[in-house]
């Protein structure tokens, strides 16, 4: 296995202190990226290395800062550490463990996007992440990384950590600004984009916790050494957190496009009990599920793309043989109506709609013409809900019901859930 | 220049601004896209997904309630899909929609029926349990909310956002589980809350005045106008079996929109009040007694007559009013110029001199800053006041507010509060700054530089009791935005007004509190002057009005409304016809006044104050009963239709006054007047005016229609002037100063009598700064006297900063008996009960 990058201090004894990450090399990079790059230079070098969204949609991220309008201030920028899609913890770990990387990627792409106030918005369950985070911001702004005149360059940043109230919605970027502009989490009208016009109305750059603190090393190593990694479409390493039935779950950081099978066999320490696997969700609860006749594709956006699923957040959930699909799909469903914000009709009425049908069939109410009533509703939902969220929902029920059809109607025909004794 | 830019929707072309929306150029085509959240006067948010269409080279459905149009932009609205799309959205709604349309106050006017009906699918797929919220739960005094019914929209709360800037409703929890509410479960307090009825576009919010009174198709609508206070809102009164049962707004840009304040929404329901006076009275035995119309209007006629010949026709006077129509107005004047011989006509506010009207209701819209002097228009016109708190929104338009008692408005400004009396000292301070401020460009600047010259701040704010950091954030304000707007009330001084005017530009306007006080005024019910505005010396006019009446017409100025009052005591005035005004709530003196005349006859409503000191009450009809005309605070000619009937045994105005001749007639019939007092409908009247009116010549009922008739008028060059300012000295033992005013819900006529605004009806409530009250042993609640050397008065205290402190401020109906004149703070002294 090659030596870690992303993860190299996850494990070090008090890797959260800024000592440790100094010693370790710590922000260094900023130092680099301060002296030897104009803010240009800095936008082009991640564009160059190809550098994807990690939070889910894998836009990349040097274009997304290009967006920005020329010479309008201020500007802010907004670290998305809601992580709230099911099966997703790798920005937890990052956070906890080394949140000095983290911040020292946020200082490098506020440079780069001439910003001088940033936040980190973080879900609010992740109480001690943010306390980690707390302390790390002060400890940066002790030894003059953040507030005035960064190391001499004439660059100031004040860096915020907000704390979430706990919905999955923040964790849309326009739902997020609302958030942390103080008002209720609700997506907002697309245009203006956030680039344009974002938080306070002012042009916003918004980069998950991963993307960002990619940053440092590509400033450190250079383009080349990040698109040597991957694809040519999917450059660069991605922590995968890969959970359910395996016997090691865990965050993994790998190349792009490695095998699925790698990840579960070699990684991951292969199917719990050796079971035999019923299912994988590959990108986090939203991405359709496939079945194990896809283990060997290889894990970057493109390819999953190809057979009908997605990257996602890279959160792969495996799926035993002896779990009940309809179970487990009732069980996403209840996720995704309990965090619809509401705000538009497909979305709120709809996966409520679709938990209840769920539900009705898992306890043996269940009839032959609720499947394609389901798949009716997905299509009422499907790119016409207000936000992503709705077409997030339809993921798993529209992936099982084409997977496990015989499944659906084993539970409707026995008026039983056939996995219960 | 406009953009115009060319699209295609469902293979019909149009161009449209660049800008537009799809959902708007549909619209210019005659397509309709069905819609819920959109509404034209909000912003939009995009969320029911109702309007989604199919745009080529767009990816998925757009909204079109919100995606701008593109030059050579092809648009489909009736694929499939968007089929399909409107129908799932509608199968969701209804999923967990009640159906209960049959008692539903909403059923026959409800979007989400008329959509079902229009877009959606016949048969429900949903065989769950439907989600069960809160049911008729009171939002306030007028709203009932169903939250099953919610369709969640978010009308009513962007429209409290965005309008009236009180955000009091917002969405509440999450998914299914969201419901509208008020923040801590508040009762709704916006004074234009009855909007989000209209506006919810199905039965979640609903007017409980008016739930489960009829049926939407049951009611017949007649277009009118509100006479509750001088704005005179558009609306469309509602009425099932002769019973008015609600009132909506109806648009009209000029004027309010399509918006309506509380008061005029819910208290047009005055007219149902069983205090209702439906026969008329004569005094028998010291006793108000039901008689005969018959029995009535001679026993009035005769005895007015006898006064007249005995003395002379002057000691006879004619008191018409502010709240009747035109025609009323008219009718009294022409009574008593023609029929009885005397000038002696007028009414309560009546614009002084040098009065101007606002240049339309919506005048904050055009404003940089408004200046309210002494005034809230809160209490005054509240439209006014929505549209000052809309400009604030949307413009940035900034308010400073001059005098003792803070307005709601001053939120978007600054509040210079000022004792009573001093409102003049406080703007030649701003004038003293202003002339002394470089961004001021004006030629008049040097003059009056040297005339503010004794109002440096630091001298003013010591006399007037306002900071002089408040008189520098103002004056900063009127620098940095100029056109103000001053709207100013009845006892205003205007010579530091026009200073304003003459450096910054702008407008000044009197903040008519009546319906229509500019409309008596033009009706001559002046003592001075005729129809039109010519004077009663005016030979020519006297001449030519003489023989439109058939009569010879009086060449001694009348006596104006204070004077008459004074006159009663002496017998200069020993018979009074009083017309729709409640002296006695309104003007000082008026009660002592009333009891000593000879003769007193109130035609009215109800049996107000004033009318209890009549001998003969003659009951008339309310103007939502009778067809009249009205002219606003902004001059603007508008008709308030007929909704109902009067109730039995009463009669129009217009008509008790023609009644009231034609019995004087029977018993001395004068030779071809029959003829002129002949009238079978009001719109005789108005045609009758109109051939002595000259503003009014060229427009008929029809030509006002249901829009209403803005004459041109061109606004006056202001011409600076020197001024000095008195300050009030409070004489020994009167050591605090009561002002008085209107408030949102005034128990004033006809308001006091409205069954729905009662609730909220502002009581006999004095309000008492903190420092006053503690010295007095004074607690909110308390029982307090306060008294002027004209007389006292009983009310309740409630201790506020809403006043300065050294003023005590009430309604005007609870204090009028104490003041030295309507308008005027007046010194008083304050103890408890």
């Amino acid at each position: 296995m090659a030596e870690p990058v992303l993860l190299r201090n996850v494990g070090v004894p008090d890797s959260h202190k800024i000592e440790v990450y100094m010693q370790r090399g710590g922000y260094q990079a900023l130092r680099k990226a301060l002296k030897e790059f104009q803010p240009a230079a800095l936008v082009d070098l991640v564009k160059r290395s190809g550098l994807r969204g990690r939070g889910g949609a894998g836009f990349p991220a040097g274009v997304k800062w290009s967006f920005l309008p020329k010479g309008v201030y201020p500007r802010y920028l907004v670290c998305n550490a809601d992580e709230g899609e099911p099966g997703t913890f790798k920005d937890r770990v990052l956070i906890e463990h080394d949140p000095h990387g983290l911040i020292e990627g946020i200082i490098i792409s506020c440079y780069a996007c001439e910003v001088n106030t940033a936040f980190i918005y973080i879900r609010g369950e992740y109480e001690f992440g943010a306390r980690r985070l707390e302390q790390a911001v002060q400890e940066a702004y002790a030894r003059g990384f953040l507030g005035k005149n960064i190391l001499g360059s004439g660059f100031n940043l004040d860096l915020i950590v907000h704390r979430g109230a706990g919905a999955y919605i923040c964790g849309e970027e326009t739902g997020m600004l609302t958030s942390l502009e103080g008002d209720r989490g609700h997506p907002k009208l697309k245009p203006p984009f956030p680039a344009s016009e974002g938080l306070y109305r002012k042009p916003t750059v918004i980069n998950n916790v991963e993307t960002l603190f990619n940053v440092p090393f590509i400033v450190e190593r250079g383009a080349e050494w990040y698109t040597s990694m991957g694809t040519e479409k999917s450059p660069g390493l991605k922590l995968f957190c890969i959970s359910g039935h395996v016997n090691k779950p865990g965050v993994y950081e790998l190349p792009l496009a490695t095998p699925l099978r790698t990840l579960i066999y070699d990684y991951a320490g292969g199917p719990l009990e050796g079971k035999p696997i019923k299912a994988i969700i590959p990108g986090g609860s939203s991405t359709p599920m496939i079945t194990p006749e896809h283990l060997d594709v290889p894990l970057d956006y493109e390819s999953l793309a190809a057979i009908g699923t997605m990257l996602g957040s890279g959160a792969v959930v495996v799926i035993g043989e002896g779990t009940c699909i309809v179970r487990t799909v009732e069980r996403l469903a209840e996720f995704y109506r309990h965090e619809s914000c509401g705000k538009c009709i497909p979305c709120r009425e709809g996966t409520d709609w679709l938990y209840k049908i769920l539900h009705r069939i898992e306890h043996g109410g269940g009839r032959e013409e609720d499947l394609p009533l389901m798949l009716d509703i997905c299509n009422n939902i499907g790119g016409k809900s207000f936000c992503p969220l709705g077409d997030a929902a339809l993921g798993p029920v529209r992936s099982s019901i084409a997977h496990f059809r015989e499944e659906y109607l084993q539970h409707i025909r026995e008026k039983r859930c056939p996995f219960q004794d | 220049m406009e953009v115009l830019v060319n699209v295609t929707i469902d293979g019909q072309q149009v161009s449209v601004r660049a800008g537009t929306t799809i959902l708007d150029a549909a619209k210019q085509l005659g397509i309709p896209i069905p819609t819920f959240c959109y509404y034209a006067k909000l912003v939009g948010i995009g969320a029911c997904r109702m309007c989604l269409v199919e745009v080529e080279k767009m990816r998925g459905l757009q909204t079109a309630c919100t995606t701008k149009v593109q030059e050579g932009m092809v648009v489909r609205t009736n694929t499939p899909e968007v089929v399909q799309t409107r129908q799932g959205m509608l199968e969701f709604l209804l999923t967990n929609h009640p159906l209960d349309c049959p008692i539903c106050d909403k059923g026959g006017e409800c979007d989400l029926q008329d959509q079902v009906f229009q877009f959606g699918g016949t048969v429900s797929r949903y065989v769950e349990e439907k989600r069960h919220k809160a049911k008729a739960k009171p939002l306030g005094p007028f709203v009932m909310k169903d939250e099953e019914r919610c369709i969640l929209c978010r009308r009513c709360i962007r429209f409290l956002e965005e309008w009236p800037g009180d955000p009091e409703l917002d969405a509440f929890e999450r998914g299914r589980n969201t419901v509208v509410d008020t923040f801590y479960g508040r009762p709704l307090t916006s004074p234009f809350s009855g909007n989000v009825i209209d506006l919810c576009p199905v039965g979640a919010l609903t007017s409980i005045p008016f739930r489960f009174k009829a049926r939407s198709w049951e009611l017949k609508r007649t277009p009118s106008i509100c006479t509750l206070c001088g704005a005179g809102c558009n609306l469309t009164l509602d009425a099932k079996a002769n019973r008015l049962l609600r009132a909506v707004g109806r648009e009209n840009p000029d004027v309010n929109d399509e918006w309506l304040c509380d008061r005029g929404r819910f208290g047009q329901d005055y007219v149902r009040s069983d205090q209702r006076l439906t026969s008329p009275l004569i005094r028998k035995d010291g006793q108000l007694q039901p008689a005969t119309w018959d029995e009535a209007l001679a026993f009035a006629a005769r005895r007015i007559q006898d006064i007249a010949q005995t003395a002379n026709p002057d000691v006879v006077a004619a008191v018409g009013s502010a709240r009747a129509s035109n025609e009323a107005n008219y009718l009294l004047q022409k009574w008593a110029r023609a029929v009885v011989g005397t000038n002696n006509v007028d009414f309560a506010g009546r614009p002084a001199d040098g009065f101007a009207p606002l240049s339309s209701v919506t005048a904050p819209l055009r404003a940089g800053v408004v200046v309210l002097l002494g005034v809230d228009p809160l209490g005054d016109a509240p439209m006014v006041d929505l549209w000052i708190r809309r400009a604030a929104l949307t413009k940035g338009t900034r308010v400073v507010a001059i005098g003792p008692k803070r307005p709601v408005v001053s939120r978007y400004g600054v509040w210079l509060g000022c004792r009573p009396g001093t409102e003049s000292a406080v703007l030649a301070a701003l004038l003293h700054l202003l002339a002394r401020d470089e961004r001021v460009q004006a030629p008049a600047k040097a003059d009056l530089a040297g005339w503010t010259k004794d109002y440096a701040p630091d001298r003013v704010a010591e006399a007037t009791g306002v900071s002089v950091q408040a008189l520098k954030q103002a004056a900063d304000f009127l620098a940095a935005k100029g056109s103000p707007l001053v709207l100013y009330g009845g006892g205003a001084d205007l010579s530091p007004v026009r200073d304003l005017l003459a450096l910054l530009g702008g407008e000044a306007g009197y903040l008519a509190p009546k319906p229509n006080a500019w409309g008596a005024l033009l009706m001559g019910v002046a003592p001075d002057r005729y129809p039109g505005g010519a004077s009663v010396e005016d030979a020519k006019a006297r001449d030519s009005f003489g023989k439109q009446w058939d009569a010879r017409l009086s060449p001694r100025k009348g006596l104006a409304l204070a004077d008459m009052l004074a006159g009663c005591r002496e017998g200069i005035v020993q018979a009074m016809l009083v017309v729709e005004s409640d002296l006695v709530r309104e003007h000082p003196a008026a009660a002592e006044a009333l009891r000593t005349l000879r003769f007193l006859v109130v035609v009215d409503q109800f049996l107000t104050a004033t009318a209890e000191l009549a001998d003969v009450v003659l009951p008339s009809a309310a103007p939502s009963e009778t067809d009249g005309t009205f002219l606003n605070l902004a001059k603007r000619l508008q008709r308030a239709a007929q909704a109902t009937y009067p109730p039995k045994g009463v009669r129009p105005a217009w008509r008790v006054i023609a009644d009231l001749v034609d019995a004087a007639q029977g018993k001395d019939k004068k030779r071809g007047a029959e003829s002129h007092w002949d009238y079978e409908t009001a719109a005789e009247i108005w045609r009758e005016i109109t051939r002595g009116v000259p503003v009014c010549r060229e427009c008929t009922y029809e030509t006002i229609g249901t829009a209403g008739w803005q004459p041109e008028s061109a606004a006056e060059k202001v011409k600076p002037v020197p001024f000095a300012v008195e300050y009030p000295v409070a004489p020994e033992g009167y050591p605090l100063t009561l002002a008085a005013g209107q408030a949102l819900f005034p128990k004033a006529t006809p308001a006091r009598y409205s069954p729905a605004l009662a609730p909220v009806l502002w009581g006999d409530v004095l309000l008492v700064h903190p420092k006053d009250a503690e010295g007095r042993g004074i607690k909110t609640g308390d029982a307090v006297r306060v008294a002027s050397a004209r007389g006292a008065v009983e009310l309740k205290a409630r201790l506020t900063d809403e006043v300065v402190p050294g003023c005590v401020w009430a309604c005007l109906e609870s204090v009028a008996a104490l003041l030295e004149a309507p308008d005027k703070a007046t010194h008083v002294k304050l103890s408890r009960s």
